[in-house]
């Protein structure tokens, strides 16, 4: 009997109709344009400006402080401009314009021409990791973005029992963190025993979902020869990869409600950003390109794409052949808690774990009807809420203090919605309550 | 930078995007069609009386329904199956030879009193159903209470139903009565409460398909059953058989149809454990110590009025929820 | 005889208690109310805005009647009301300057181009959560009657997909204002008729490109200005309401029609 968490959650379909495609790489686009605000927290302190010289792994964008992430330039290049842009997701934010010095050339060229770094694991402290990880402005490439540093300096009244790495990818059509597990296993575990020291030997879990058998094959093996690290295998659910869901199901703690993952001695990290913190010691690199799905059903050969950070989605458009004039949905990320976009200009940020295209048949119905109380909403939930009243409640702009928590606790996954009959937009009206009861603050 | 060379606009609406194939009407329609098992028995048992006062309740509800459409400030789907799936319910509440202004009166009050007046499909207390029931059986009770005899196809004689027997003339009377003829329906009734072995086979697929849960229907019909019991036990030649009580009347159409309608039922598990148990305990207390030989519906509308108090009082447990230490 | 007697005495006794009782209470706790409270609140329009700064018509007449003072005037109410109210008090009836709110946008449908469909819930900070923008003027009028719908007196409307407003109905109370997450609303004095309908502060050439009606920051209007009533700060025109004598050379000298006069809207004799 495979672990995973027991209150609500749905089972979309997989869709995984990328998982059999290796990681390709791409040419280096006609221009980047790269977002300084890719992270949760204050927004970057653009340090350049208009005919600034760049190499790859410059510092562009610097951070403003704790809870802020670095921003580097992916390529070497010259600065055009410095312009607001719409972002993935549709927030207009200033973006650095770079000409690259060698546009068309081969990414794997690139990152062949990097040095290797040989390290002493047991020689480096907590703090020179920490330290590390920040300039390189690594943040949480699951989707959420928040700056990782932060996440792995818990204040010293949290002990940190277990370190949990996130290789579920439970939503449809995303496999980039399963190609990773197959294709870079061996720099995955490098980069889980760094973390394994920061944290000072305590055991390690990678939990991955079922549908990745192979994954687990490969991953399973390569912990042999480490100590105290395992697999768990996990079943197929949404959302199975949500942080809380995830610690229940591997560790079977609740988090608290209004808590966070340390507070019952934990801390998850995603796959791709472990990688990321391999890359940053053993190739002196930051944060600079990540691996994207492309799918949906408007794509003929859905892949998985190592792609520059500030890539345009035109050269994504391009090379995968996609006919614009029946994308009707653009999603960044997942179809469950991904962001939709209106520009194909607008780049690929740290975040941004897959661009999905899809057509007409995929639009929503557009009509919102009356709820019926038919209860679909409070059963896929996965934090146990009472979905149907809340939403109620909220768009009678009726916020009692009884239910402000209840909102707050709402991760967003979109369960309810998925399931509701009558097309409520339950999540945005969540969203909308959590305004609210901000902006009354 | 342009944003797009294209002529379409791109849709940009909150995340998730994509969506369950279940929609209002499916439900609606879903749940009218497993109702068809039990119409079918009673046209068998009643001729063509019964399709009549379907046809008439059904026309008329949906009918309401678009006429307030017209009207109303706030907008209405009257083909959403609503109506329909009310029409079809307050037919199995009526006798087959009810007269078609019986059944007009009783549609008007369902959808307009039942449901418009509280804001539409979803925000009711009562069920529509019922309260019109209800309100025909007190201002008319003649015409609700002359049943017509199982078996003819003409509406000429007019009989009691098993438990108008048992409350005007005791347990004896009611010596002759077999448990299986009152299981498949040959017995007097409305429409609906004769055959809760067609009930049965509808409920099952709601079930299965999740539309309504164990718990309701299963409370209430064993509360029936066991109040009644503890009462047959105290004197079986006052009281009737737990089984006699779980069989006649609407207790099966009442604990798979009435009580487990989605708007006017809790939310919250240990609110359905409470409704059932109240529909349940109020039914028996109504048959036997209260002047009406049928107390299902009374118990439905009385338990409807306190699913907002149950909602808010006996919330599920959230995730995370931690005991204070 | 008998029978009639007795309940007539129980009730009557009954009676004789309850009101015994009732008037005690009514002695005993007895608070005692200015009744020019109830007047004062009576004159007040009642449509409990908070543009005076209270929570509602009756605690501003609350605090009128206790502070006997009118230096807070109620910014809805007219001139007449304010003089009964005055007379009321036995003070100097005082009216605020009329304020009305004015929206910094032109971009309707025709001017502004639809960037992309939006289907969320229709609510201009619910679209806020989604996205910064629908139209290619990142700064532009959303269109989703959130103010619409926080106006108390009916004074605006959904035309072409931005808001307009009723200068008349507009009583200035100012509860618009802080409904729009754009922040494009804003108050400005009724007899003041000339604005600048933009509130965009890119650089001139990709405003033009996003809107037809934007101001591109070309400062012809504050050198055509004559009393120092206009300027132009991060490419976008801003109007001294102090300063400004309504001579509307501005509105003349504007490439780009983003200066607009309200000729229609106001009384004459305002001007």
């Amino acid at each position: 009997m495979l672990k995973t968490f027991k209150k609500g959650g749905i089972h979309p379909p997989e869709e995984k109709i990328s998982a059999d495609q290796p990681i390709t790489c791409g040419e280096i686009p006609a221009q980047l344009l790269i977002p300084v605000d890719q992270h949760i927290g204050k927004p970057c302190e653009i340090i350049v400006e208009k005919g600034s010289v760049v190499k790859r792994g410059d510092l562009v964008a610097k951070s403003t402080g704790f809870i802020s992430s670095n921003v580097h330039s992916p390529v070497d290049g010259k600065v055009e401009k410095i312009v607001r842009f719409p972002q993935l997701g549709g927030q207009i934010r200033n973006c650095v314009l770079v000409t690259p010095e060698n546009p068309g050339i081969s990414f794997q060229e690139v990152l062949n021409n990097e040095p290797e770094n040989n390290i002493d694991i047991d020689q480096m402290t907590a703090e020179d990791i920490r330290k590390t990880i920040n300039e390189a402005g690594i943040v949480g490439m699951g989707g959420a973005g928040f700056p990782t540093h932060v996440k792995l300096s818990p204040p010293p009244d949290k002990k940190i029992e277990a370190l949990i790495i996130n290789g579920a990818e439970c939503e449809p059509y995303i496999t980039s963190d399963h190609r990773l597990m197959l294709e870079k296993s061996k720099e995955i575990l490098k980069g889980i025993a760094i973390l394994q020291q920061l944290f000072g030997g305590i055991p390690i879990y990678i939990g991955i979902e079922s549908n990745k058998a192979n994954a687990i094959e490969v991953m399973e093996r390569e912990c042999k020869t480490y100590e105290n690290i395992s697999v768990v295998p996990l079943q197929v659910k949404y959302p199975q990869g949500g942080e809380k869901q995830l610690i229940k199901a591997v560790l079977n703690r609740e988090v608290p409600s209004k808590g966070l993952p340390m507070d019952v001695g934990v801390v998850v990290q995603n796959v791709a950003t472990v990688l990321a913190i391999h890359d940053v010691f053993y190739h002196k690199r930051p944060l600079l390109e990540r691996v994207v799905t492309i799918s949906g059903n408007l794509v003929k050969h859905p892949g998985n794409i190592l792609l520059p950070i500030g890539t345009p989605v035109s050269y994504v458009i391009n090379k995968f052949e996609i006919d614009t004039e029946k994308v009707r949905v653009m999603i960044s990320g997942g179809p469950m808690m991904g962001k939709t976009s209106y520009s194909f200009e607008s780049p690929i940020t740290k975040t941004t774990s897959a661009l999905l295209f899809f057509d007409e048949s995929r639009i929503l119905r557009r009509q919102e009807n009356p709820c019926i109380r038919c209860g679909s909403c409070i059963e896929a939930c996965p934090m146990g809420l009472a979905v149907a009243q809340l939403t109620e409640m909220i768009k009678a702009n009726n916020i009692a203090t009884s239910i402000k928590d209840s909102i707050m606790d709402c991760i967003e996954c979109g369960s309810c919605t998925y399931v509701c009959p009558a097309d409520r937009r339950l999540v945005h009206w969540m969203r909308f309550g959590k305004l609210m009861i901000k902006r009354e603050n | 930078m342009e944003a797009n060379q294209v002529n379409r606009l791109l849709i940009m609406d909150s995340s998730p995007q994509g969506r369950v194939v279940e929609s209002t009407r499916r439900i609606m329609y879903t749940v009218s069609l497993t109702l068809v098992p039990a119409l079918a028995v009673s046209v068998w048992i009643f001729g063509w009386d019964a399709l009549r006062v379907i046809v008439l309740s059904s026309l008329f509800c949906v009918a309401t329904e678009a006429l307030i459409a017209r009207f109303a400030s706030y907008k209405i789907d009257y083909m959403d199956g609503s109506a329909l799936l009310t029409g079809i319910l307050l037919a199995m509440n009526l006798p087959a030879n009810s007269p078609w202004w019986i059944i007009f009166i009783g549609s008007l009050v369902a959808i307009v009193i039942g449901k418009q007046v509280f804001g539409g499909l979803g925000q009711n207390i009562f069920n529509p159903a019922l309260v019109a029931r209800v309100f025909l059986l007190i201002s008319f009770p003649v015409e609700l209470t002359s049943w017509p005899v199982p078996g003819q196809k003409v509406d000429a004689a007019t009989g009691a139903t098993p438990l108008g027997i048992l409350k005007t003339e005791g347990v004896g009377a009611l010596a002759d009565t077999n448990l299986a003829d009152l299981a498949m329906g040959n017995m007097g009734g409305s429409l609906g409460e004769i055959s809760a072995i067609a009930l049965l086979i509808g409920a099952a697929y709601m079930i299965y398909k999740r539309y309504i849960t164990w718990e309701v229907p299963i409370l209430f019909i064993g509360t029936v059953f066991v109040f009644a019991g503890i009462f047959w036990l105290i004197d079986p030649t006052q009281y009737a058989s737990p089984a006699f009580h779980v069989l006649t009347g609407s207790v099966f159409l009442g604990a798979f149809y009435m009580a487990t309608d989605m708007v006017t039922s809790p939310l919250t598990y240990k609110g359905k454990l409470i409704f059932g148990f109240g529909c349940g305990f109020f039914t028996i207390v109504i048959r036997i110590f209260g002047s009406y030989p049928e107390g299902v519906s009374f118990a439905i509308l009385l338990m409807n009025a306190m699913v907002p108090l149950l909602d808010k009082y006996l919330p599920d447990k959230k995730f995370g929820m931690v005991k204070n230490g | 005889m008998i029978e009639i007697l007795i309940p007539g005495l129980i009730l009557g006794g009954f009676a004789l208690i309850s009101s015994t009782g009732l008037f005690i209470a009514a002695k005993k706790f007895y608070v005692y109310e200015d009744p020019r409270i109830a007047e004062v609140t009576g004159l007040l329009p009642g449509a409990n805005c908070g543009g005076c700064g209270f929570a509602g018509c009756a605690a501003y007449a609350d605090y009128v009647v206790a502070n006997n003072t009118l230096n807070k005037p109620c910014p809805v109410a007219d001139d007449e009301t304010m003089s009964q109210i005055g007379a009321l008090l036995g003070l100097a009836a005082t009216s605020a300057e009329k304020k009305v709110a004015s929206l910094m946008c032109k971009g309707t449908s025709q001017n502004c181009k639809l960037v992309t469909e939006y289907t969320g819930i229709e609510d201009c900070w619910a679209a806020m959560l989604v996205n910064d923008t629908t139209k290619a003027c990142s700064f532009s009028c959303l269109g989703l009657s959130t103010c619409v719908r926080a106006c108390a007196f009916d004074a605006m409307r959904i035309e072409e997909g931005i808001v307009v407003i009723d200068d008349e109905k507009c009583t200035g109370c100012g509860m618009c204002i802080s409904s729009c997450p754009k922040n494009i609303l804003h108050m400005r004095p009724k007899n003041k008729i000339i604005t600048v309908t933009c509130f965009n502060t890119d650089r001139g050439a990709e405003s033009r490109k996003a809107c037809a009606v934007a101001c591109i920051g070309c400062m012809k209007c504050e050198k055509a200005c004559e009393d120092d009533a206009i300027h132009v700060n991060n490419f976008l025109a801003k109007i001294d309401y102090i300063k400004c004598t309504l001579c509307e050379k501005c509105v003349e000298a504007c490439p780009t029609n983003a200066i607009e006069i309200r000729r229609i809207m106001v009384d004459a004799e305002n001007v």
